[in-house]
């Protein structure tokens, strides 16, 4: 074979090729397309916004509860006002009914302690 | 015909340094036969071949960023790090070249104008090359198969081009002795 003729044949290995699967999956695993996210994924996606806004809302959770814990103890205190309670009881006739009966009562213990001592010491001798 | 590639090679180059897989996948696409071809040559299996390209492409995806072009051409530094490949792949396995494996291969071509006496012809070759030294199939392939020219061979081989040259010479006054022996054993 003269060298004309041989450099003809090697140029037929230019047919040696790979398998069109081989090269397509090689491709695709070296060039795979990045994934496309909205942008406002990619905003949160950041390292730092991310933990931020967990914070802040965190935070804010916080503060609420605290408001509202705030409130309702603001409720409970407001309701022992002695001057609501008391304004609320003269509002209310059963109080003098109440306060009558016992001056009464505290009188005829008066009286009936009395009556005993004055029985004691006129007792027989 | 030098087969100059159909896009800006160096803007590629450029842009694939800097992350583009777009602008790999060009490279890619341009290079993939030339150097399954040239790891094929070397170790003439084509599971091998495959398992090497796979691994040159990896690498080389992953290393552009260091490739540097000042007097260096991005084909030279593919070739190389497929020969390095190729060499890693031989310190794990030693395969030793099986000429048997030439036939099967040739077999899955289906292309219908790849007629039988052009497949004859590049099976007479391929065991001829097969009988070259690993040096010798590496500048034969480079040379009269990808048409590189021999500052990029040389580069490619860490070697000056009169070394090229001379390797260019005994692999193709080995090559002629080669086919005329086989032509011989199937006249007789």
């Amino acid at each position: 074979m003269n060298e004309i003729d041989l450099l003809h044949n090697l140029k037929q290995l230019k047919r040696i090729t790979p398998r069109e699967e081989f090269s397509r999956q090689l491709r695709q695993t070296i060039v795979a397309p990045e994934p496309t996210f909205s942008p406002l994924f990619r905003i949160f996606s950041w390292p730092v916004v991310a933990p931020a806004l967990i914070a802040v809302f965190a935070l804010a959770v916080v503060f609420v509860q605290l408001y509202t814990a705030h409130q309702q103890q603001s409720r409970v205190l407001s309701g022992l006002n002695n001057e609501d309670i008391l304004s609320e009881l003269a509002s209310s006739g059963d109080i003098n009914i109440y306060l009558n009966e016992i001056a009464y009562y505290d009188r005829a213990d008066q009286k009936i302690s009395t009556a005993l001592a004055e029985a004691s010491g006129d007792g027989i001798d | 015909m030098i087969d100059k590639p159909s896009f800006d090679e160096k803007k590629a180059v450029q842009k694939a340094k800097k992350g583009n897989a777009s602008s790999f996948g060009l490279l890619y696409d341009h290079y993939v036969s030339k150097i399954y071809r040239f790891v094929f040559v070397k170790v003439m299996s084509r599971q091998d071949a495959e398992d090497i390209c796979q691994q040159v492409f990896l690498s080389a995806w992953q290393n552009i960023r260091a490739y540097e072009e000042v007097g260096f051409p991005f084909s030279s530094w593919l070739y190389r790090i497929a020969r390095n490949a190729v060499i890693d792949f031989y310190r794990l396995r030693r395969p030793t070249v099986n000429i048997e494996n030439i036939e099967p291969l040739l077999a899955d071509y289906s292309d219908a104008s790849f007629a039988i006496e052009q497949g004859l012809a590049v099976e007479r070759i391929l065991r001829a090359v097969a009988r070259l030294t690993d040096e010798q199939r590496e500048v034969v392939v480079m040379k009269f198969v990808e048409d590189l020219d021999n500052e990029e061979i040389a580069r490619a081989l860490e070697k000056n081009e009169g070394a090229v040259r001379v390797l260019q010479h005994r692999a193709l006054e080995n090559l002629k002795k080669f086919v005329a022996d086989a032509d011989r054993i199937r006249e007789a």
